[in-house]
């Protein structure tokens, strides 16, 4: 599960490129959107996509996103969830 | 209250004599039963010559206030006729409009490829005619648009494609249901998103008839994210019964980073602007956003 939150932060910092934020500053409980680390539905677009491609999930309807997408610790075990599955 | 009352009692037997009209005189009977309708809207409404005035002065500067008018009842007449036709395809089981054809290879080739593909769209012509005739197209079919407008597309495609479902995607879900979208184009369907109408989600700015105005930008990030086109399809009544369904364009977004986004979504929303204008050159009076479209 570290190793997934770690690969995840890598991604936000390195691929999505969030300005003035490093990997350590990311906390795994606090939000993603809005207020937390302010990304936006195209963001969220750009991330489902990433997730796909270097985990193999896919986050399949607005519902589950909405869920998933709520903090890095609720990502990280919905990745590892559907990766078991 | 009362007068409220009044008026939606009167907008329904309004409603009555359109469709009598209709179920005795047929698309004809419609199309008669406008003219005394359309005289009177644009004679005693100034909301509607105001409201069509934002569009008219940019596309035709150099009109008196006289050919203002005569546009204003161009453009009325050509979104009653829309209505006729959707009345009369419901009323009369037997009814069909007559498609003009037009070169859809372009179209059919980026479908083929199974990547998926953004139909981008707008609120010109009869743009529920194409809905209707994408059912030649193996592909499943989302449209992402809002709950308001759902019920008169789903009713449009319904009537002609009885047999195809499609599935709406809401925009008020949350992110804007973009997640669903991208799952979908990554499946190899089309996604059907109205490139006009900023309601949610993240703008972007262009030019549109030599003035600035604000476009939503979704469409062009999951066509970039999934690697599918961009295809802009619109529609338009071409006389009478007649339509033609056209590509005015077809491009790929690149995606290259967050840092060059701005600029990417910024240039794909130039071409789709520089298409509607391409568009309203050869139609200029099938512009059906009745608001003021550069203050959205």
């Amino acid at each position: 599960m570290e190793k997934i939150k770690q690969q995840l932060k890598e991604i936000l910092v390195v691929d999505l490129k969030i300005q003035g934020v490093a990997i350590e500053d990311i906390d795994d409980a606090g939000q993603l959107f809005g207020e937390g680390l302010g990304l936006d539905s195209l963001d969220a677009v750009e991330l489902a996509f990433l997730i796909e491609k270097r985990f193999g999930v896919t986050i399949a309807d607005m519902e589950e996103g909405k869920a998933v997408f709520e903090s890095i610790n609720a990502l990280a075990q919905f990745i590892e969830k559907q990766q078991i599955e | 209250m009362e007068k409220k009352k009044i008026l939606i009692e009167l907008e329904k037997l309004g409603h009555w004599f359109f469709y009598m009209a209709i179920r005795c005189g047929g698309y004809l009977g419609g199309r008669i039963l406008l003219i005394p309708v359309l005289s009177c809207y644009v004679l005693c409404s100034r909301k509607i010559h105001q409201t069509l005035s934002h569009y008219l002065v940019k596309r035709f500067p150099e009109m008196n206030r006289f050919q203002y008018f005569i546009s204003t009842c161009r453009i009325v007449a050509h979104f009653g006729t829309v209505l006729v036709e959707q009345a009369w395809l419901e009323i009369c089981k037997t009814a069909s409009l007559q498609e003009d054809p037009a070169d859809h290879h372009e179209f059919e080739l980026a479908v083929a490829k199974g990547k998926g593909a953004v139909l981008l769209m707008a609120h010109v012509g009869n743009w529920q005619a194409v809905l209707s005739q994408l059912n030649t197209i193996s592909a499943h079919i989302h449209i992402l648009m809002n709950m308001n407008e759902q019920a008169a597309v789903k009713h449009y495609f319904e009537l002609q494609n009885k047999d195809k479902p499609f599935t709406v995607i809401d925009i008020n879900g949350p992110c804007g249901g973009i997640l669903t979208a991208a799952a979908a184009l990554r499946k190899g369907d089309l996604v059907v998103i109205m490139g006009d109408r900023l309601t949610t989600g993240h703008p972007v700015s262009g030019i549109f008839l030599n003035t600035p105005v604000r476009l939503p930008t979704a469409a062009y990030m999951l066509a970039a994210t999934a690697e599918a086109p961009v295809i802009v399809i619109l529609a338009a009544n071409t006389g009478g019964k007649h339509f033609q369904i056209r590509i005015w364009d077809c491009f790929y977004p690149e995606y290259k980073g967050r840092d060059s986004r701005e600029d990417m979504l910024q240039e794909c929303a130039g071409r789709y602007l520089k298409a509607l204008e391409s568009y309203l050159q050869e139609y200029p009076f099938q512009w059906y956003n009745f608001y003021n479209f550069w203050a959205q």
